[in-house]
């Protein structure tokens, strides 16, 4: 079982990707589980997944990768022991550090083979967003097993070029795939990837 | 784990529910409605004087489909993915949620509840829960 997680600020593109993932794993026949958080506890993620014909569970009233640790790790065990999925798909908040989200999948416990971590760049806001929020993003870059930059069919190849640069120089010798969850662009790479793991 | 990364990044956050009822609205009014209320919660924070780093979104529920409206970025306006079925639409639930860096949860709840004024013009509504918290 591998669990991975879709990192990434708010707006990056989480749920849309988790969408493509879910629904493209699925159909390779893999048993995939979803986990989802959120920053504001009436839930729409949740609500969004199912529209599109996946299940997921939510966890809410708190945010897993700090107040809710401990739910979370009660979810991963129940999850992991009742439907013994080949993957668990983790939708943090858009708040969250994927680093102590790693840290807490590893203490729950769950037998898993490893742990892969996504992190999405909206690229069409990257400039705006690090000059806001730039420690805080960079923390959440760092520690990705792979980079997405997200929303490249609303981006220049100039501007892809200057996102790929900023995200190089805080980790220089991760991976990066350029996607666009909305249009699928780039989604079969990730499930390779995943695949890989 | 003690650190608390929503206070970290200065964010703040306000979730709605609401039920709807109406004698029928059509699928392209709820549509603009949705959507304008979401544009306005976005026009909402820049007019706090903040610039929009955070995330503006909307799902719709009727029997036979669904709307969801994301916001991210107020130039870029409102994405819309619209799955609402024909016909005149008498009832559904909408979920709203903002999270905004800058700006406390009282201040979006305040900003979220003004930008639904004018679907209550409309729509007869029920708030059946708003949370704040992380």
């Amino acid at each position: 079982m591998i669990v991975c997680q879709l990192a990434g600020f708010l707006g990056s593109g989480k749920t849309t990707l988790l969408i493509r993932l879910g629904t493209a794993l699925g159909r390779t026949g893999r048993r995939v589980a979803i986990i989802v958080n959120e920053v504001g506890e009436v839930g729409v993620d949740g609500a969004v997944i199912e529209s599109n014909g996946l299940r997921s569970v939510e966890i809410t009233e708190g945010c897993i990768c700090c107040s809710l640790s401990g739910s979370l790790q009660n979810t991963l065990r129940q999850v992991s022991a009742e439907f013994e999925p080949d993957m668990i798909l983790i939708e943090p908040t858009g708040l969250a550090l994927p680093g102590k989200v790693k840290q807490i999948v590893r203490t729950s416990l769950i037998g898993e083979e490893r742990t892969f971590t996504i992190c999405l760049i909206d690229a069409f806001r990257a400039s705006k967003l690090f000059a806001e929020a730039g420690a805080f993003l960079s923390r959440q870059v760092d520690g990705a097993d792979v980079v997405a930059i997200n929303k490249v069919d609303l981006t220049s190849l100039d501007v892809r070029e200057q996102v790929e640069n900023i995200v190089k120089n805080i980790a220089p010798c991760t991976p990066i795939v350029f996607i666009s969850a909305r249009e699928g662009q780039g989604v079969d790479e990730l499930v390779s990837l995943l695949g890989d793991a | 784990m003690s650190e608390n990364t929503k206070d970290e990044a200065h964010a703040g956050s306000f979730g709605l529910r609401v039920l709807f009822i109406s004698p029928g609205i059509e699928r392209g009014e709820l549509a603009q409605l949705v959507t304008e209320a979401v544009r306005s919660v976005g026009e909402g924070i820049v007019g706090q004087g903040r610039t929009l780093i955070g995330h503006v979104k909307a799902f719709t529920s009727v029997p036979g489909g669904s709307l969801r409206i994301n916001m991210v970025d107020l130039d870029l306006g409102p994405e819309m993915e619209d799955r609402l079925p024909e016909g005149a639409i008498v009832e559904g639930e909408m979920r709203f949620m903002a999270a905004a860096v800058g700006l406390t949860d009282e201040e979006l709840e305040q900003i979220v509840k003004g930008s639904l004024e004018p679907l209550g013009l409309r729509l007869e509504m029920g708030i059946l829960g708003h949370k704040h918290e992380h």
